[in-house]
């Protein structure tokens, strides 16, 4: 009996000491696996903290012109502009406040010229103003942007620019007591991006401007009309040749907003241009007759009579209608068709459908006039 | 996948956190690092352009009544001078000062023994309206066969006859149908309603392009106008039209939505004893008005 107890209690033993072992075992093993986990929490935590913080100065919001530009180790380029002045500055760094007049530097060009150049990675761009003020932008305005790539290496590059086209009304501000707000004698007015109805809506509703509020779908509608009339092109016409019915302005363009660019290789640090023009066409003449053989085109094409790319700008009108003309119909499509076809005869020329898209072109710049104070054009360019 | 899901119910309350952390921070990296390195690689720049208010002006007869009821018609270099009936006029002498008058069946009239007057200006009242205007310009283009001289004034409307001159002009029918500026009682007034315009004491201030004030012929340094003839030198020097723009005008009677008229008088003069020119000639004028600013 006792024996039978004793083997009893010796298994026990033997039982207990192997489960206390194993537990000491699972513990210890346990324990590890909580080290390494905590040790994994802790990395992941302190990268993110790292990569974030990193993000946030490269966007950093500095006005000064030593900004802190961070580039990763292979960015191959840096972007520049020059020229005296920054068109509306005040109203650029109050609505965009991320882009920065940069560090000055003097850079030789292409042409082996120097000039200052101003280079950021978030850059505002400038011009020189030819005969005293830059006027104010209307139909038949064009500008060119004052835009060049400075490469970091003698490595030809492959560059992808996207454009982009923002609208901004002003409106005038009003107080609780629904007054207009007057300083120097004159009604305050606010400027205010048009993004949506909804958001437009809050923005006047913020300085008691109910009017705007409730026009709120005409204002964005403007900026839709302005989006479809601002056109975008890769290369300079000519508009003084001799023979003035062979003038036209612009050649390559970009229809859809973006663009690849080889920038060619041996131009280490020079400065290099990124042609880039846009245009505000006056008429729908200028853009969709392929001609003036029904002699109502008024002013110069905004592409050659003879540019294989007019096509491109035909299905631009077509892809694009509701944002180009204030009315359309099941017909626009084949009227702008008809109106882009050659004839030989005048006879043949479709003026009902002519007159009519001019008409609905023209409100539609009429519409921008009224609603659109200002437009920001912005270019984002890196490495395709 | 039923597995792990078994197996992650099994895991303890502790457990299950520390799991959830881990997965969190893992997608936060993902994300994290291409962000940074868009953000690093990628390049944007800027302009911002302010666009012009689409101008609502225009140029129209007197009352902004429409284009068709600004006449400037034939100028009769030899007209007498008449008064607000219509009468010649005879003055005592050729200081062309007082007026002769005698009594016939106990009415005043003019003594046809006095000596008439042969004007030498015409005058035509014109407006400029629209909105959304703070100041304009005007600018003349004339031509100068006749050789008449042009001076703009400012002038005011009355509706009955003020004293001194002014400038009598007769409204019509339903004549504000060309412009979409339209004012209050522009569509209740009626026709022949007489309206009188005084002119201001002193013509607008201005300056010519292309001639000395006085001069009745466009010249630029001896030479004629080069714009409009380049080298040539063999040209009718009086078609070639002289061009006058006015200093800056404010807008007058604005109104509450930002409308706004102001009206003038156009003087064409001429000096009957020196103006080197035929009787009958044809010139024409040119006003345009661009809103400033």
């Amino acid at each position: 009996m006792d024996n039978e107890r004793y083997e009893h209690d010796f298994d026990e033993m033997n039982r207990d000491k192997s489960t206390v072992l194993q537990e000491e075992k699972e513990k210890k093993r346990n324990t590890k696996k909580s080290v390494i986990k905590t040790v994994a929490i802790c990395l992941s935590i302190i990268f993110a903290v790292f990569f974030s913080t990193l993000s946030w100065f490269t966007m950093s919001r500095e006005t000064e012109t030593k900004g802190i530009d961070l580039n990763a180790a292979d960015c191959q380029f840096k972007i520049a502009t020059k020229g005296t002045n920054v068109r509306n500055e005040e109203i650029l760094s109050s609505k965009r406040p991320e882009y920065l007049t940069g560090t000055s530097q003097i850079l030789t060009d292409t042409d082996n010229s120097q000039d200052t150049y101003y280079i950021s990675d978030s850059l505002k761009l400038r011009f020189t103003p030819a005969n005293g003020l830059p006027k104010d932008i209307h139909p038949g305005s064009s500008e060119e942007l004052s835009l060049y790539i400075i490469p970091e290496s003698d490595s030809p590059l492959n560059l992808k620019v996207s454009l982009n086209v923002s609208a901004f009304a002003a409106i005038e501000k009003y107080n609780e007591n629904n007054e207009p707000v007057i300083a120097d004698g004159k009604i305050q007015t606010e400027i205010i991006e048009i993004k949506d109805r909804t958001d437009f809506i809050s923005k006047a509703n913020a300085v008691h401007n109910s009017e705007a509020a409730a026009a709120a779908a005409d204002y964005v509608k403007a900026a839709e009309y302005l989006n479809g009339h601002i056109m975008f092109f890769g290369g300079k016409g000519n508009t003084t040749t001799d023979d003035e019915s062979t003038r036209f302005y612009f050649t390559d363009p970009y229809t859809e907003k973006h663009f690849t660019k080889e920038i060619a290789g041996n131009n280490k640090n020079k400065a290099v241009k990124l042609p880039v023009y846009w245009m505000w066409t006056n008429t729908f003449g200028q853009i969709a007759l392929p001609d003036n053989v029904s002699k109502q085109r008024d002013g110069y094409p905004i592409l050659s009579d003879t540019d294989t790319d007019k096509s491109k700008v035909i299905t631009y009108l077509k892809n694009n209608k509701t944002a180009i003309f204030v009315s359309c119909d099941s017909n626009t499509e084949n009227d702008i068709t008809s109106v882009a076809t050659h004839v030989d005869d005048i006879s043949a020329f479709n003026e009902t459908a002519f007159e009519k898209l001019s008409i609905e072109y023209n409100k539609a710049d009429n519409t921008i006039g009224k609603k659109i104070s200002y437009f920001l054009i912005e270019v984002t360019v890196e490495e395709a | 996948m039923t597995k792990i899901i078994n197996r992650i119910k099994k895991l303890s309350f502790l457990k299950k956190v520390q799991l959830a952390a881990v997965i969190i921070v893992t997608l936060a990296l993902l994300i994290i690092i291409p962000a940074y390195a868009w953000f690093t690689n990628e390049k944007k720049a800027a302009e911002m352009y302010k666009i012009q208010y689409p101008n609502t002006l225009y140029i129209n007869a007197a009352h902004r009544e429409d284009q068709i009821y600004f006449d400037l018609d034939s100028v009769n270099v030899n007209e007498l001078e008449r008064d607000a009936n219509g009468n010649v006029i005879y003055y005592t002498d050729e200081t062309y000062t007082t007026k002769k008058y005698i009594k016939v069946d106990g009415q005043r009239v003019y003594d046809k023994s006095g000596v008439t007057h042969v004007i030498t200006s015409q005058k035509y009242v014109f407006s400029v309206f629209g909105k959304n205007t703070d100041k304009f310009k005007l600018q003349l283009a004339y031509t100068n066969n006749n050789q008449f001289k042009y001076n703009i004034y400012e002038a005011t409307e009355y509706t009955t006859k003020p004293q001194g001159s002014s400038v009598k002009y007769v409204t019509s029918k339903d004549a504000h149908i060309e412009s979409v500026e339209i004012f209050p009682g522009d569509s209740a007034i009626d026709e022949d309603i007489p309206l009188y315009y005084v002119m201001d004491n002193e013509a607008l201030q201005g300056t010519y392009l292309n001639t000395q004030s006085g001069d009745l012929k466009a010249k630029n340094n001896d030479n004629y106008y080069k714009n409009n003839y380049a080298s040539n030198t063999n040209v009718q020097e009086l078609s070639v039209p002289i061009y006058w723009q006015s200093t800056n005008i404010d807008i007058k009677n604005a109104t509450s939505n930002k409308q706004f008229y102001n009206y003038f008088v156009l003087e064409v003069t001429w000096d009957q004893t020196t103006r080197a020119a035929e009787k009958k000639e044809t010139d024409m004028i040119s006003i345009t008005v661009q809103r400033v600013g």
